[in-house]
């Protein structure tokens, strides 16, 4: 991007934001320089915790009644924003800076019409008629592509899907034409296909606003794909900053380069089954020295060497505060040893043992010759729905039903650990509840070790409930907050009689080593750990009673990345050691890929693609696999890649669609004779490849694997 | 491998910091602190009431009734010229420090707190299987709570104590039967919202009785709440003592019950003698005022940084 000489829309400089406590003020964003021209995007990357959102909103003034600027300046177009009154701000801010939260839902007032929060930003503002700002409006709607703007006006926001929802709220930011737009993790709350649409989306409305762009994510591959200039944040502090191509090919900062490391990504190779991660966690605002690197306790540069020529380079790491220094002209770096570290490859893998891929005969259709732990046939989750009206109420009304599952056969093979990806809503949740018996089958057959467990949980044997069991997804609510972390370790190896009476405590002691964490975390409570740690001792808790198989509903979703390489890393080391047999459910494809042998794509309660890994990832694809392929974020600002858009939203699981249920999104039927419309009529049957690999579709595998060949081709030459 | 390593030294201090915290949060509110302070200082006098004063409550001091404060009676005398400051510190053991049963055996334990401990008890376990089972179980329970919510709380006190007698022990069976259907309310709400949460799955798929899940799993969780709760309920039940002895359903006489020394002196007001219903109206309105502190208090501070 080429910088003009004008004015910046955005000038920051040493800004430092600190929070009133009880006890205290906590430094919350110390150090941070970056301007914004007109038409750039800065992305601001880091973990949670490290202040990214708390710059947006010192941007804002919106830090609440405890928050302050305490230092610096922000220079908003030239003018001075810290210390100007608060109706002076109003003004500047209302006219001229927007902004972007993550979550839709909670940015729109659910009691308006959509039509009436579009225009009241225009009425409010510069003084437009109803009229004119209607017109704007809908003009508005039709430059972020939303089907049918006029009628979309008078909805309100639960009537449209949550990536339209984000669509509105862009428009939202974008009507008064602003200098500057903030966007707060605007696409974590969206799946991957919706995410990629936003995406692409603001990469467009970039070219024709010309607006500044602050876009804070945690993500490194959305950032890549929208940002020109990057800034990464640990701890409170702007540690590195740079021209983006520039930090992703020379990253100087020992924290960046661990964070590019540590994210599983779609090409990397399949016989590696370490994550690069980082030790420790983030310190906490009152913990952070002001006399010493703050990353310093958790640099491996510092701590092993690594390439460091010299190692006396890293003496004033612990006793002094780096400032940022220039790397090279326009790349910045808080760091003693940054121009050293930029010699050496960043790539790096961390070291483990080699992944054993299972390996299935190449004329095996069913997995038949496999040792089988688990299978469901047919299996169904169907649940009433309604129950509103006085209709239903009374029975007389037609009986509807939400078909979470319909419908799906499964086997997993023991010792093997198997995927499940698919949107939110595709019902991948509701069959491992059907599994463990969380939720009641309404069809359909399963067996564990040939034992039927077509019943809840409360129904079936205790021999039966050990055998299986689970680790959760949201680690803040995963343990009891009353009880300390022992004692509900202890509980199920007391139950289930693991171990001889009075031998609980040990066994605990072994099991917190097992997953890493010291005999001390005994008399710990939940609140005292961090979010890594409450996922590990979820696993502790899960492989209490010995468990034959151990379901994982996303466990990592919830963590930064560099706890989701260590979270990962232990997963892969307890499969190693105890042979677990393992369902693994994630919304994100890379992550599956790196920890299950085989994967299964879920889509509307159906499995449309099965096989083991090395067959799911190259072509042929099912279409939806494809599209989910393409979605997802590469953290390479080179990678330009255009996803599959797929249009509309996800049908409702209480009416599928007829015949084959991605038949309404599908970007490949109108290969098929007729444009598909055996598609529309007929429900497709499972397509057997090799390997125990089959594919959902009407469309035949090899032209599937062809069309999937001239796109790469076509992009490759594009990009070329 | 870089694994993650957490600093072994601050263990112990990590275990008192729960004490620590609450008390940081009570001298942190000042409301906290003034409440917390009127409240101290009625279950001290009542603590030490034989301590505190040379007088028995139902000693008559005949050449001295109806007095103003003076050296020996420090808040007067009634009209019977019973020590008011004696009836005051003894009415005040009867609400917050002893339970009489029978005239010889009497529990540890105010009339009140028992009241509000057996109603948390009754409210807690309806609320929990409420909550937690959900369906006609919870129609049933809570509809009929709701019925009882919907008669007026002074006409319930009366309708119970008019049919079981007034005594002691009455007064606590009555002050439970109407704290019921509130508490059972919150912690079913409560209990609404902590069942959804993942360590309740855990105990399902450990295969555990809802019994476990009901007393193990939720109710500590539901505490913090509840404390507060039972906190104002004190207060609230303290009032209720007050208004069933001005209507002469309380203690029954002579034993030292602030309500009906309220209505005792109340026909000595209008000729010049007001004391004997002044003090025991705000020691009833002290006390109640300092509860609700507390309880705001604490609230309000809890809530503050989060």
């Amino acid at each position: 991007m080429e910088k003009t000489s004008e004015i910046p829309v955005l000038e920051v400089k040493d800004l430092a934001i600190s929070y009133q406590t009880r006890k205290r003020a906590v430094p919350a964003v110390q150090g941070v320089n970056f301007t914004i021209h007109q038409g750039e995007t800065i992305g601001v990357v880091g973990e949670s915790g490290c202040g990214k959102s708390t710059i947006a909103f010192g941007i804002l003034d919106f830090l609440g009644s405890n928050g302050k600027v305490v230092g610096g300046s922000i220079k908003f177009m030239g003018k001075e924003m810290v210390g100007t009154p608060k109706d002076e701000l109003r003004k500047i801010r209302g006219n001229n800076i927007s902004m972007v939260y993550q979550d839709p839902m909670q940015a729109l007032n659910p009691s308006l019409t959509l039509g009436s929060q579009l225009t009241e930003v225009l009425t409010a503002h510069q003084n437009m008629t109803d009229k004119e700002a209607r017109n704007r409006c809908i003009a508005m709607l039709e430059r972020v592509y939303m089907p049918d703007p006029a009628n979309v006006m008078k909805r309100y926001p639960h009537m449209i899907s949550g990536g339209q929802q984000q669509r509105v709220i862009i428009a939202m930011a974008l009507l008064n034409n602003p200098s500057l737009l903030i966007m707060d993790e605007p696409t974590t709350a969206l799946d991957v296909t919706v995410e990629a649409a936003v995406l692409d989306l603001i990469e467009d409305l970039k070219k024709d606003f010309n607006t500044g762009i602050l876009f804070i994510t945690h993500n490194l591959g959305v950032v890549a794909k929208v940002s020109n200039r990057l800034c990464v944040m640990y701890a409170g502090e702007m540690v590195e900053e740079g021209p983006i191509e520039e930090i992703f090919e020379n990253p100087a900062h020992p924290y960046t380069r661990a964070l590019l490391c540590c994210v599983p990504r779609l090409g990397d190779d399949l016989s590696n089954n370490r994550l690069w991660s980082i030790r420790g966690r983030v310190p906490h605002p009152a913990e952070r020295s002001s006399t010493a690197c703050i990353f310093a306790p958790r640099c491996d540069w510092r701590l092993e060497g690594k390439n460091l020529t010299d190692k006396s380079l890293t003496k004033n790491c612990t006793i002094s505060h780096p400032e940022l220094v220039s790397i090279s002209p326009d790349h910045w770096c808080r760091c003693f040893i940054g121009k050293e570290t930029i010699k050496s490859p960043w790539n790096e893998y961390a070291k483990g043992q080699k992944r054993k891929l299972i390996h299935v005969p190449e004329d095996d259709e069913d997995l038949s010759s496999m040792e089988t732990l688990l299978e469901i046939k047919n299996m169904k989750v169907h649940y009433k729905a309604g129950n509103q009206s006085l209709k239903d109420a009374l029975g007389l009304g037609e009986k509807k039903y939400i078909k979470a599952v319909d419908g799906i056969s499964l086997k997993v093979v023991k010792g093997s650990t198997i995927g499940i990806v698919g949107e939110s809503g595709c019902g991948k949740s509701t069959l491992v509840k059907g599994i463990i018996g969380l939720e009641e089958m309404t069809g359909g057959k399963a067996q564990l070790m040939g034992i039927d467990i077509d019943m809840p949980a409360s129904k079936r044997d205790l021999s039966l409930i050990r055998e299986l069991q689970m680790v959760f997804q949201n680690p803040d609510s995963t343990l009891n907050p009353s009880y300390c972390i022992g004692k509900q370790i202890a509980r199920p190896i007391k139950k289930f009689k693991t171990v001889a009476k009075g031998k609980e405590r040990e066994e605990v002691e072994r099991l917190l080593h097992s997953v890493k964490l010291a005999a001390y975390y005994y008399d710990r409570y939940p609140r005292q750990l961090s979010g890594g740690e409450k996922q590990r001792i979820g696993i502790a808790r899960a492989l209490a009673s010995q468990p034959s198989m151990v379901i994982c509903d996303e466990p990592v979703s919830a963590l930064d990345v560099s706890v989701q390489a260590a979270v990962l890393n232990l997963i892969n080391e307890i499969k190693e050691e105890l042979g677990s047999t393992m369902i693994f459910i994630a919304h994100d494809l890379s992550v599956v890929r790196f920890i299950s042998d085989f994967i299964a794509v879920m889509y509307l309660g159906q499995v449309v693609e099965f096989g083991p890994v090395n067959s799911i990832y190259p072509p042929p694809y099912h279409p939806y696999t494809e599209a989910l392929l393409s979605a997802v974020p590469i953290p390479d600002p080179k990678a330009k890649r255009q996803s599959i858009g797929l249009s509309g939203d996800v049908p409702s699981a209480m009416n599928q669609p007829s015949g084959c249920f991605f038949h309404t999104r599908c970007p490949r039927k109108n290969f098929l004779p007729d444009n598909g419309k055996i598609c529309e009529e007929k429900a497709p049957v499972f397509q057997k490849l090799k390997n125990g690999h089959k594919i959902l579709c009407h469309i035949p595998a090899d032209q599937l694997t062809e069309l999937a060949l001239k796109k790469n081709n076509n992009q490759m030459s594009k990009a070329g | 491998m870089p694994e993650s390593t957490t600093n072994d030294e601050n263990t112990e201090e990590q275990k008192t910091n729960g004490v620590k915290e609450v008390l940081s949060i009570l001298f942190s509110s000042k409301t906290a602190m003034i409440g917390l302070a009127i409240v101290m200082f009625w279950v001290t006098v009542a603590v030490f009431a034989p301590y505190l004063t040379d007088y028995t409550p139902f000693e008559q001091d005949w050449k001295a009734p109806n007095q103003g404060p003076s050296a020996q009676h420090i808040l007067g005398t009634d009209e019977l010229g019973r020590d008011l400051w004696t009836r005051l510190i003894y009415g005040a053991r009867v609400v917050l420090v002893v339970l009489p049963v029978t005239e010889d055996f009497s529990l540890p334990g105010g009339t009140a707190i028992w009241g509000v401990v057996i109603a948390l008890f009754i409210g807690a376990t309806l609320g929990l299987i409420g909550g937690y089972k959900g369906g006609w179980i919870d129609e049933i329970v809570m509809r009929l709570l709701d019925a009882m919510m919907a008669i007026p709380v002074i006409l319930l006190y009366l309708i119970i104590v008019a049919a079981i007698g007034a005594s002691a022990v009455n007064v606590v069976i009555a002050i439970s039967i109407v704290g019921v259907p509130g508490i059972a309310r919150l912690v079913r709400s409560l209990t609404l919202d902590i069942k959804t949460r993942e360590y309740i799955r855990a105990a399902e798929t450990r295969g555990e009785s809802a019994w476990f899940i009901m007393f193990v799993e939720i109710l500590p969780n539901t505490r913090g709440p509840i404390i507060i709760d039972a906190m104002l309920r004190v207060g609230y039940a303290i009032f209720a003592m007050g208004t069933l002895g001005f209507l002469g359903l309380g203690m029954p006489p002579p034993s030292p019950d602030w309500g009906s020394m309220v209505a005792k002196g109340r026909a000595f007001i209008l000729t010049g003698d007001p004391w004997a219903a002044l003090w025991p109206s705000i020691a009833i309105a002290s006390l109640v005022v300092g509860l609700n502190l507390l309880a705001d208090g604490i609230r309000e501070e809890s809530m503050r940084y989060q």
